[in-house]
């Protein structure tokens, strides 16, 4: 089916195909249909962009955004659409630009610890690539295998490292932007320490492409550990699993991963894989420590093994070797693909709420499923208290869509009561933004920010606001 | 026709069930080199998605971006949720295979054209013979060519060495039997050598795993037939030199379900796992010293069937495994038709292989092609073997080696 245009459209059409070349735009319904989604699950709902732009540089970015402000076309940065929040669908229809060709490190500088990056780059291409080199880039979303630099920024991502090592916005020392002008501008410089005037390269880190078109960061790096140790506690009880984590805390231990899993989530890891890694129980801590030497991970290791029988841990396995810390990282990064198989849609959420109240977020949910007769796996980033419950739903089924958006808000409302966050490291993006209290003075003044750098709203619209 | 095959309709949970976490990004080698998400399988079950609500139908353009796949089922390992993006793929070609365009279908008539590719092959005989293929690099891909054409191994009458009282039938597949006789020579000498009997009809058809990945089951479905009954029922084993040959006959029990395919199920065996499997003979006096890495083809059902082979010949000194378990890129007739992207995707591989290799093993013409290709592209000449060439090879080496000091003493 050929898509008719107006001659408006095929003006659009010939003006983007001047700038990235006709094979770097896709305009018709078959090829933007595969643009209507990203990992959001949504039922049979279907959002299609206008244009695709496949941009090699900034200045072809720059270029196509001109366009977009002149046409009022809005602008949708995409990288991996491995985000769950809708965060890089075209609600209005508009231009999504697609940086998987923008994906080239353009360098790594040893001397300074320094890298600079091109948005589309995949975060564990980056990471290997510094790590050859004996340094260390640490955030570590659990899609790092395909998602981007300019995704992971858009969001401020983290993952299980965060609670040692902090996200994207630790890391981040310049970001070269396009604005909705289509002038391209740098927020800051590519030295560590730098305090002259706002910290607009943390402001645009998070603000999912709301603010500006990333085109180009500059990252700190860090050594790189030389030694690590995963070990597991297993728990009959949350509230343990939860005080023990507290205890590690409080011990002044810092290991890189201090992460918690459910008994659904243990259920469901060895129905689907099966590598009796976990043993039964109601809640397990996947603890990991790095160090620079053998003595140091050795000294935490067992410190942290006290603490756990302390909190009457019903087993503790510490990795032998590495076989043995393979086989429960792939058990571990095998949840999602597990809970995945459980039923025909699969919804990770994310809230945060003070580490000592875990045990009451974890209790709530497993109370709202019950209420509402659905299934969830809980994991979370224990250490942060950052909660990920997976439900696993069919969203084509009318009522459980009805019963599942009562839980999602009765969840979130939870989380804020608690002292929480509606989201910790996923983002806002289209399916949040109803949580936000837009009224509260510090929506007020984000909302001004937003109308500074983007007076007509072209920039990723519907999301946030 | 009987199909017993599922149809794409019936594939509607499975693509529904795409979480569309992209993990398919990290491994699709389309993805990779276009970066076009409208390749992937996340891409492609959304257009499907699509088709099943009734939001579009199928047409030409649908039948181009699902075409944009490499069937390499490379996903389907690396899915989360275990979908078989490459079947549902294929089911979905097969309900649009009329909006091919037409110059896809006639490259596929004269795939099915015994009568053209006999006529193809004499051409090329007499092009060798004269030398004229040596001025195949003239022309842009006629390098490529020229170096497929290039024959491993000729034919030698060798001693006997082992009386294995085997009938075995062999589906030479349509390069072996028109255009490069190598592997069919080194397959002779295997027969020979280990004493059992080679059935190879006259007629035989192509395989149609090309057909079948275009959407064209009519063929695929004929030739099925066709093939079937020219192999007798007293054989012990059908056996293949070619992974995508080998997995078409694995799919005819899929779409024919006959007493014919469940009586030949266990006779249908790659050619590596053949020599790993039987007390086959192999040379002592001989040494292969040059580094041998090996390509992996996709459709190769045993992973692991070169190296078993390989582990078997001991002559083979330096081994090293394929660990990159990438495409090469030729895909069949993709290396025809989206040209570039498969040099693209062709180059990448090889430069991982030329790194070490001083020889490349694999076990699929359509391979062949493509590591050559990827080799041309990087200009460099590294000879491309499959297994049995190589054992072919040793046997007369050695047989040499023997002679010589026969003369000698």
């Amino acid at each position: 089916m050929v898509r008719t245009l107006s001659s408006k459209q095929n003006e659009i059409l010939s003006k983007l195909s001047s700038i990235v070349g006709k094979d770097n735009v896709l305009y018709e319904k078959e090829d933007l249909y595969c643009y209507s989604f990203d990992t959001m699950s949504h039922g049979y709902s279907v959002m299609m962009p206008d244009y695709v732009v496949l941009p090699s540089d900034a200045r072809q970015v720059s270029e196509i955004v001109k366009i977009a402000a002149y046409y009022k076309l809005p602008i949708i940065p995409r990288g991996a659409g491995t985000n769950h929040v809708g965060g890089c669908v075209a609600v209005d229809g508009g231009i999504i630009i697609h940086f998987s060709k923008m994906n080239k490190i353009l360098d790594i500088d040893i001397k300074n610890l320094t890298c600079r990056v091109q948005p589309g780059v995949i975060l564990q291409d980056l990471q290997t690539a510094v790590e050859n080199l004996g340094f260390f880039f640490p955030p570590d979303p659990s899609n790092l295998k395909v998602s981007t630099v300019g995704g992971a920024l858009a969001l401020s991502s983290s993952g299980p490292r965060h609670f040692k090592y902090g996200g994207m916005n630790e890391y981040t020392l310049d970001l070269e932007v396009v604005n909705a002008q289509g002038e391209i501008f740098h927020t800051g410089m590519a030295v560590k320490k730098n305090v002259s005037g706002y910290n607009l390269t943390n402001l645009f880190v998070g603000s999912e492409g709301t603010l500006g078109v990333v085109t180009e960061a500059t990252f700190r790096l860090i050594p790189k550990p030389m030694c690590r140790q995963i070990m597991l506690a297993f728990f009959d009880q949350v509230e343990r699993a939860s005080d023990a984590v507290r205890a590690v805390i409080q011990a002044k231990l810092t290991p890189s991963v201090l992460d918690l899993i459910d008994r659904n989530t243990i259920t469901t890891i060895e129905k689907f894989y099966p590598t009796g890694v976990f043993k039964e129980a109601e809640a397990c801590l996947i603890i990991e420590v790095d160090g620079s030497d053998e003595q140091e991970i050795t000294t935490q290791s067992s410190k942290i093994e006290k603490v756990c029988k302390l909190f009457c841990a019903t087993d503790f396995v510490l990795a032998k070797n590495k076989e043995e810390s393979e086989k429960i990282w792939f058990a571990r990064r095998s949840a999602f693909a597990a809970v995945a198989k459980l039923a025909p849609d699969v919804v990770t959420e994310d809230a945060v709420v003070p580490q000592d109240k875990i045990t009451d977020m974890v209790k709530k949910i497993k109370e709202l499923c019950e209420k509402y007769g659905i299934m969830a796996c809980i994991m979370g980033h224990a250490g942060d208290g950052n909660i990920h419950p997976n439900f696993s739903l069919d969203l084509r089924d009318e009522k459980q869509r009805e019963n599942f958006e009562k839980l999602k808000d009765e969840f979130f409302e939870y989380a804020s009561s608690l002292g929480g966050s509606i989201t910790g490291e996923h983002g806002i993006g289209m399916t949040k933004s109803k949580y936000l209290d837009k009224n509260a003075p510090v929506y007020r003044y984000m909302k001004q920010i937003k109308d500074v750098f983007d007076p007509e709203n072209i920039l990723n619209p519907h999301k946030i606001w | 026709m009987v199909n017993v095959m599922k149809k794409f309709e019936e594939y509607k949970e499975e693509i529904y069930s795409c979480s569309r976490c992209g993990l398919c990004q990290g491994i699709c080698p389309l993805y990779k080199t276009t970066g076009l998400e409208t390749v992937v399988s996340r891409g492609q079950f959304s257009l499907l998605n699509g088709i099943l609500n009734g939001d579009m139908t199928f047409n030409k353009k649908v039948y181009k971006n699902l075409d944009m796949c490499l069937h390499c089922d490379a996903c389907k390992s690396y899915c989360p949720s275990d979908i078989d993006a490459e079947k549902i793929i294929t089911s979905a070609k097969i309900e649009c295979y009329k909006y091919a365009p037409l110059s896809k279908k006639f490259k596929l008539f004269l795939l099915n054209s015994n009568i053209f590719l006999k006529t193809a092959g004499r051409c090329v005989d007499i092009f060798r013979f004269l030398g004229l293929h040596n001025l195949l690099p003239v022309f842009h891909f006629g390098s490529v060519v020229k170096r497929f054409l290039e024959e491993n191994v000729r034919y030698r009458k060798l001693k006997p060495a082992r009386q294995l009282g085997l009938k075995v039938f062999y589906f030479p597949g349509c390069v072996n039997t028109y255009f490069n006789k190598s592997i069919l020579n080194s397959m002779r000498m295997l027969a020979e050598k280990n004493g059992f009997e080679l059935v190879i009809p006259d007629g035989l058809h192509c395989c149609s795993v090309a057909h079948l990945s275009a959407g064209d089951f009519e063929t695929f479905y004929r030739n099925a037939v066709l093939n079937l009954d020219m192999i007798p029922d007293d054989v012990d084993y059908v056996v293949f030199d070619c992974a995508s040959c080998h997995k078409a006959f694995e799919l005819y029990d899929d779409i024919l379900n006959s007493k014919k395919t469940k009586n030949l199920k266990d006779k249908l065996i790659h050619l590596n796992n053949f020599i790993e499997k039987q007390d086959i003979y192999i040379p002592e006096r001989v040494k292969f010293e040059k580094i041998v890495c090996e390509h992996i083809p996709c459709h190769l059902k045993d992973k692991e069937s070169i190296w078993k082979a390989v582990k078997k010949m001991a002559f083979i000194d330096n081994f090293q495994k394929d660990e990159t378990n990438q495409c090469c890129g030729a895909a069949g007739l993709f290396c025809f038709e989206h040209g570039k992207i498969s040099r693209e995707i062709s180059k990448s591989k090889s430069s991982k292989l030329e790194e070490k290799a001083d020889v490349i093993l694999t076990s699929c013409s359509s391979c062949t092609m493509g590591i050559l290709q990827g080799l041309s592209e990087n200009g460099k000449h590294i000879k491309i073997y499959n297994p049995v060439e190589l054992l072919a090879e040793q046997y007369i080496e050695e047989e040499n080696l023997s002679k010589q000091c026969h003369t000698e003493s």
